[in-house]
């Protein structure tokens, strides 16, 4: 049961603002429920729920603009939150490059964003299952033992309204699940996780992923640095997924171009990534994670070819920076919290596949290692473009043969040379980490410090 | 909030134990990028974390709706968890801890809450304006981040805390570009204190020294990839420590399984030179007097002269482990339930003067905090990493050059054992403008220590 009217909450504050002194407002409310089951070891260990009800304020007075977030227990509190926001929008300087808030809010037609069955979850029954498949890993190989396992349901509520227009509501479900599992032979130990994220919870095939994820923590074993050199090396489809987020990501916003932070900045339609690469944002894809009919400020989603044949077209656009070059919002305005403005980033970020077998690459490899964990990556520069990322899970191959596994060694690289030079072939096997979607893809000659 | 009435309503439906932590937090950011007040933001954020022990079963349920009708359905949701934990679960005993009752606040003298908003966008304007006035200095954001934080926990055995934090910082990023090559170097200073640390520093100096950082390492090149005798100083040793050992310590990757340190009490670990500390209230860290299981957090010695002495644990995790709760129970906020985690974690001093380090070194690195953007580790696997700040090489016992920010990466138990001289200079530092994360949850830390020299380092270059 709700306590509050989340519709009539927003209309509300929207008049209390504009009836305030504030020229434009909107109002953003994000409610979310969370369902998490956390095993340990063999053991279901807590399960517990998280309810959250937020909202965002975003005031413009004149050129004058304040955000600010709170959660709220009541009308009151919200707006006591608008009159805030409205003390700072006077006091802020103008900001010249302030046009207006989103004038045409639109939804874009998009499907198979919820799964209903979440409502209907019987957390016991789940975590009966869970506990079965941790016990069962033992029996696939005596070396193994489980780490651990954990799952949330998450359903979530997003409301807009603004000055121009009236209310938008949509709701989403999100399903994440991580398993970790070690192996220890004569002295050896090694672990792999493997984490999840669907739209759908039949889309998580938890005894599938637990059991890939004990056989990979049986590959690793005993494994040491390679001499240090520099290699054929094969990402695997989730690790590149990550190095993308790391450093691509940040440099097609438009916010970072504008602010000439983005290495990208001035390549518009510019062979800026090999030919073999075609890169789409794409919020409109059903079931994909970050699909949804409008950006965080209203904006219909849409889907965009970033880079075409490894040209690249186009920059994504929040309504501010769209407005400074006087075009139109691609929809890809996002807010990391409700305290923030909004900046334009990623919705679904989809790399196209290739026709290469996963087996093929690797057999394709003369002296190499085939990556399928790192740490650290998040550290690299998406200011310079370089690459940085500590191998925690390889494998090293010479001759399309398994050597020995790796750990422990750097990776370091220009991202943007490797991308456009040095790709070598682009796997079929697509696979997501959180919103960003890529096959795996082998490149050559990358700079690895070992032993 | 009267905490003591839920926690009587948790009883009375039928819970054998339960805590409640209610929070009260206000977090301010003014942001200026480029030129432009990018944001004046300010997060506020109350609710309520509800734990119950229900047949020995445990369940967890947060509400930010604090009505009575929204807190009794949120201690009912968190007995419903108990009992579907019960289904498949295990049962869960908290080892004993004091009964205590206390308010604190940390030391400050201006609320940062009280200040008029105009001094602080006039201060991150000045501040960033001159700087992207510098040639060569293509972007620059400049903030001013205030924290407050009032955590209450009351527990059905009676302990009431209350526990206020106030936490300020300046922070700058400047990305120099010279030609079409560009750099970024961030730099941040915090304290647990009021206003008056802003007032009380020299921030156009401060930011200055970053964007001259900026444009000298923009032109410099990356270090030669491969494995070097290094010296760390005072910044960089505590990402070290936290990354490379202080994960490791943490009893509930340890109870899992997934911990290289598992069943390492009173195994050597490090050189002898090696004791760390976790601690709760040390200078120029951050405040951590109780954990979010109302645990007194006092100074914990983790490894002693090399040998680990302890894990840091929960009550959870001391039970099961066999150990002392050590205080190191914590939450992000209210709306979690708390996992293991650091506090303060640094390293003890001892008798090295810092040009003594570098003495003996023939070709390696001098390895800087100032730039640095934070680390990762797999405790399971055992590797770590961290990124550093731009560098020098050092050449013949000398410092040499400046180059570029790479990444350095080692192994948990062999790094802290290539540890072969520790220096005097023991600094700590906090931050509010990030922390560490664990299991999708972002606390403060402080960490830190003296000057030291570590024979063999992965530095990762080009």
């Amino acid at each position: 049961m709700r306590e509050i009217d989340l519709v009539d909450l927003g209309e509300r504050l929207v008049k209390k603002a504009l009836s305030n002194g504030a020229s434009e407002a909107e109002i953003y409310i994000a409610e979310g429920e969370h369902h998490s089951i956390a095993c340990i070891k063999e053991n279901v260990d807590r399960i517990s729920y998280l309810r959250r009800m937020s909202i965002g304020v975003r005031v413009v007075v004149g050129k004058r603009i304040a955000v600010q977030g709170a959660t709220i227990s009541s009308i009151d509190e919200g707006e006591k939150l608008v009159l805030s926001a409205i003390k700072i929008a006077k006091i802020s300087p103008e900001d010249p490059h302030w046009k207006t808030l989103p004038r045409k809010l639109a939804k874009r037609a998009v499907s198979d964003i919820y799964d209903d069955t979440i409502d209907r979850v019987d957390l016991g029954e789940l975590a009966k299952d869970m506990k079965s498949t941790l016990s069962e890993v033992k029996a696939l190989d005596k070396r193994l033992s489980p780490i651990g396992m954990d799952i949330t349901l998450t359903k979530g509520t997003r409301i807009i309204v603004n000055s121009y227009s009236s209310t938008f509501i949509d709701k989403s479900t999100l399903v994440t699940f991580a398993v970790g599992i070690k192996a220890r032979d004569s002295g050896s130990e090694s672990s792999y996780y493997d984490f999840v994220s669907r739209r759908y919870l039949n889309e998580v095939n938890i005894d599938n992923v637990t059991r890939n994820t004990a056989y990979k923590a049986l590959m690793f074993l005993k494994a040491k640095k390679p001499p240090t050199g520099r290699y054929e090396v094969l990402f695997t489809n989730k690790v590149f997924a990550t190095f993308l987020s790391a450093i691509m990501v940040p440099a097609i916003s438009a916010y970072w171009v504008q602010m000439g932070r983005s290495p990208l900045a001035g390549k518009l339609n510019e062979q800026v990534l090999s030919s073999e690469l075609t890169i789409i944002d794409d919020g409109t894809m059903p079931k994909y994670v970050a699909t949804r009919s409008y950006d965080d400020e209203g904006v219909e989603t849409s889907k965009k070819i970033v880079f075409n044949k490894g040209v690249l077209l186009t920059y994504l656009y929040d309504t501010y920076t769209a407005l400074k070059e006087n075009r139109e919002s691609t929809g890809n305005a996002v807010r990391r919290n409700l305290s923030s403005m909004p900046i334009p980033w990623i919705t679904n970020l989809i790399v196209t596949p290739g026709d290469a077998e996963f087996s093929e690459m690797t057999r394709e490899i003369k002296k190499g290692i085939v990556v399928y964990a790192t740490i650290g990556e998040w550290l690299s520069n998406p200011v310079s473009g370089l690459l940085n990322a500590t191998i925690s899970n390889g494998l090293y191959v010479e001759n399309g043969e398994i050597k020995y596994a790796v750990k422990g060694a750097v990776i370091n690289a220009d991202f943007y040379e490797v991308l456009r030079n040095k790709v070598v072939a682009i796997g079929k096997d697509v696979d997501n980490a959180f919103n960003v979607y890529s096959p795996s893809i082998l490149v050559r000659d990358i700079q690895v410090s070992g032993e | 909030m009267d905490v003591d009435a839920v926690i009587k309503l948790g009883i009375r439906k039928g819970a054998n134990y339960i805590d409640v932590r209610y929070q009260d937090r206000f977090y301010e950011l003014v942001t200026y990028d480029t030129g432009n007040l990018r944001e004046y933001s300010i997060s506020k954020s109350v609710g309520l974390g509800i734990r119950v022990l229900y047949n020995g079963f445990m369940g967890f349920a947060s509400t930010n709706i604090l009505t009575k009708e929204a807190i009794e359905r949120a201690v009912k949701k968190a007995i419903t968890c108990a009992k579907a934990s019960s289904i498949a679960g295990h049962r869960r005993e908290l080892i004993e801890a004091p009964i205590v009752k206390d308010k604190v606040k940390s030391m400050f003298k201006v609320n940062p809450i009280d200040v008029d908003p105009e001094v602080k966008v006039k201060l991150v304007k000045e501040v960033n304006k001159n700087s992207i006035k510098r040639d060569g200095i293509k972007s620059a954001i400049t903030r001013i981040g205030c924290e407050v934080d009032r955590r209450i926990y009351a527990s059905s055995e009676g302990t009431y805390i209350e526990v206020t934090t106030v936490l300020t910082g300046f922070s700058h990023t400047a990305i120099a570009k010279i030609g079409n090559v560009m750099e970024r170097v961030h730099d941040s200073k915090s304290s647990v204190a009021g206003y008056e640390f802003i007032e009380g520093n020299d921030w156009l100096s401060f930011a200055e020294e970053v964007d001259e950082l900026a444009l000298k390492a923009v032109k410099a090149k990356t270090p030669p990839p491969g494995s070097y005798p290094v010296v760390l100083d005072n910044r960089i040793v505590g990402l070290l420590l936290h990354e490379a050992f202080g994960h490791a310590t943490e009893a509930d990757g340890v109870e899992a399984g997934a911990s290289v340190l598992t069943g390492r009490i009173g195994e050597k670990v490090a050189s002898e030179l090696v004791t760390i500390v976790d601690e709760g209230i040390v200078e120029g860290g951050y405040f951590m007097p109780y954990d979010d299981e109302g645990v007194p957090k006092k100074k914990t010695i983790v490894v002693e002269n090399g040998i680990l002495k302890t894990y840091l644990h929960s009550r959870y995790t001391a039970k099961t482990l066999g150990g002392k709760p050590t205080g190191n129970a914590r939450a992000q906020d209210c709306f979690v339930p708390p996992l293991v985690r650091q506090t303060n974690f640094y390293l003890m001093p001892r008798g090295y003067k810092n040009d003594e380090l570098f003495e003996d070194i023939d070709f390696g690195i001098y390895v800087k905090g100032r730039g640095a953007m934070g680390g990762e580790v797999n405790t399971s696997v055992g590797t770590f990493t961290f990124n550093i700040g731009p560098s020098y090489i050092i050449r013949k016992g000398e410092i040499s050059e400046l180059v570029r920010g790479v990444i350095i990466s080692g192994m948990i138990l062999e790094t802290l054992k290539e540890v072969d001289a520790v220096a005097k200079d023991l600094t700590i530092t906090t931050s509010v403008f990030g922390g560490c994360g664990k299991g999708g949850q972002r606390v403060r830390v402080g960490d830190g220590g003296p000057h030291i020299r570590v024979r063999k380092m992965i530095i990762g270059g080009r």
